[in-house]
């Protein structure tokens, strides 16, 4: 009687805990559109594990890009280890459209709990190549970090990357 | 003698030179005798409520011009036009300055119907962006599909706070067929001009399978990396700068390489129009779409066809075409002989929304449903390349066709 109770109470755990990750496919369809917007009561509830969905597609350098743009935005709702890792992967060592999505979808779905990782992220691409990577993260350190935003403000070249990042 | 005579002969000459010089300056001044009555000695313009030069937009039969307005006792701004008899369309527009809300709060015409009242047969109440309401500009198109049309005779209009109103008129013959002028744009330093070549063959394959012929110009390449990726939103100060450029007798399509990332709204959309319709006729901050390149890369070249079907269907709305059925199959356009997709019939999925997958022979195939085929549908052969008859009157209509 004692083992049933164990098995039962085992099963009871595993059922709680066991969400099966959605169909790629059924991720896919809601990162469809021509003029999409992130539908995040639709995501959560597809389930914990959707997040590796959404990594698989961010990271699938044969699908069309904007689906991969989407699920970089869908993965800012999903705030494991392995979308922060993920992330931060993508926003220093992708292509600058995806490094610049890679960097916003850490911000919003990290900077609650771990500001910090942000503000790193952020310290390490106003170095960037890109201008508009470099936008970006000076918008983010304009509020965090007064400061460095005046010496990057002060070390920018280009006028016109000064004044967007003041926007 | 010889005096008297001159005495007399002088004062007719003076009269006879005086009447000429008379006549001549009133018609430089394009003032007319008028019979009736309280239009005696007005001018062509104050009769036609035009209150500037026209300006002929270059190869096209249509006039831009501003219009007086006065503010009535109710305090709304007040003003009329006069459409002539061989009048095809018009699209009114009304400026703000800054980015408040403007809109017109009637558009009434020469048989006394307000085309913007609810209570009107047929109406554009809920759908014109001027009496909807827009940021800094809005505007009316007549017509906007085959049930309203440029009726010869006094329109009049009262609208809310603005700075001016102007007015792009098309005269003359009735169109059967058109001919749009398109001017693409491609900023940033990723891609050039031969790369988006293929696309905007596909784009003008989709118009002239519907009876639309468009010329399209050689693409202007904007390098500066201001450029490169601007925001959707065409009052913000980079976009406006951006799209002022464009030309005034075209159709200008910007190729830009991004949208901004979020939180900006604009991070995961294909293209965006200016509105629906957008401006047409005047360098302003809404006169063109902007498509993303970067979001049509598929590994590393351009999906053109996707590209193509992307920059027919932002050209559709900048010239006034609504999406035929809307992402949860509720709303559906103004016209009425495009297919419906309705959710209580069609979303077989129950997810809310009405896919093209879903909508397979209900519209989807038409470059203005609200959605694209899915990339597996698309590998399979999906296109989205059809406009239905009456969405082609509003096109071959279109201030900016000939």
């Amino acid at each position: 009687m004692k083992y049933l109770f164990i098995i039962c109470i085992l099963f009871w755990n595993l059922t709680g805990i066991t969400v099966a990750a959605p169909d790629k496919a059924q991720v896919m369809e809601l990162l469809e559109g021509r003029h999409w917007k992130l539908d995040v009561e639709s995501f959560q509830l597809l389930g914990d594990d959707t997040d590796k969905v959404l990594i698989e597609i961010g990271g699938d350098t044969s699908l069309i890009n904007y689906l991969r743009f989407r699920a970089l935005d869908a993965l800012s709702l999903f705030p494991t280890e392995n979308t922060a890792s993920f992330l931060e992967l993508y926003a220093e060592k992708s292509f600058a459209p995806l490094a610049r999505r890679g960097f916003e979808a850490l911000k919003k779905g990290f900077y609650k709990t771990q500001p910090q990782r942000v503000k790193r992220l952020a310290v390490r691409l106003l170095k960037h190549h890109n201008a508009q990577v470099r936008i970006s993260a000076a918008r983010f350190m304009r509020s965090e970090d007064a400061p460095r935003f005046k010496l990057f403000l002060k070390s920018e070249s280009d006028s016109w990357v000064r004044k967007e990042a003041q926007k | 003698m010889f005096n008297q005579k001159r005495n007399l002969k002088y004062p007719s000459l003076f009269l006879i030179c005086f009447f000429i010089s008379t006549a001549l300056f009133l018609n430089s001044c394009g003032r007319f005798i008028l019979k009736d009555e309280g239009v005696e000695n007005k001018s062509i313009e104050e009769l036609s409520g035009v209150s500037s030069a026209k300006t002929n937009i270059d190869g096209l039969n249509t006039t831009i011009s501003e219009i007086t307005q006065t503010v009535g006792s109710d305090g709304l701004l007040a003003g009329f036009f006069v459409v002539p008899e061989d009048g095809v369309s018009f699209l009114l527009s009304i400026f703000l300055g800054s980015n408040y809300n403007i809109k017109f709060y009637s558009l009434t015409d020469p048989d006394g119907t307000d085309i913007l009242s609810a209570s009107s047969t047929p109406n554009l109440y809920n759908e014109a962006s001027g009496r909807l309401g827009n940021s800094g500009y809005a505007n009316v198109l007549v017509p906007q599909s085959p049930s309203f049309s440029a009726k010869a005779g006094t329109w009049t209009f009262k609208a809310y706070s603005n700075n001016r109103i102007s007015m792009a008129l098309r005269t003359g013959s009735t169109p059967s067929a058109a001919t749009i002028a398109i001017q693409p744009y491609i900023t940033g330093t990723d891609w050039s001009a031969s790369d988006i070549s293929v696309a905007l063959i596909i784009m003008k394959r989709i118009y002239s399978k519907n009876g639309i012929t468009l010329t399209i110009n050689d693409t202007i390449t904007i390098s500066d990396t201001q450029y490169a990726a601007v925001s959707g939103t065409f009052t913000d100060s980079t976009t406006s700068a951006l799209v002022t450029q464009g030309s005034t007798a075209a159709v200008n399509l910007f190729f830009i390489e991004d949208y901004p990332p979020p939180p900006s709204i604009w991070s995961g959309i294909l293209g965006n129009a200016a509105g629906i319709p957008g401006s047409m006729g005047i360098a302003n901050s809404w006169n063109g779409v902007l498509i993303s390149l970067t979001a049509h890369v598929s590994g590393s070249t351009l999906d053109a066809q996707l590209l193509g079907e992307t920059a027919a269907h932002e050209m559709g709305h900048q010239l006034g075409l609504f999406h035929t059925t809307e992402k949860w199959g509720t709303e559906f356009d103004i016209i009425s002989d495009t297919a419906e997709c309705a959710k209580s019939s069609r979303d077989n999925n129950d997810d809310g929304l009405v896919s093209a997958e879903e909508c397979d022979g209900y519209g989807a195939n038409n470059v203005m449903f609200w959605r694209p085929w899915t990339t597996s549908s698309q590998s399979a052969g999906k296109k989205q390349e059809t406009l239905s008859s009456h969405q082609q009157h509003v096109l071959k209509y279109s201030p900016l066709a000939k």
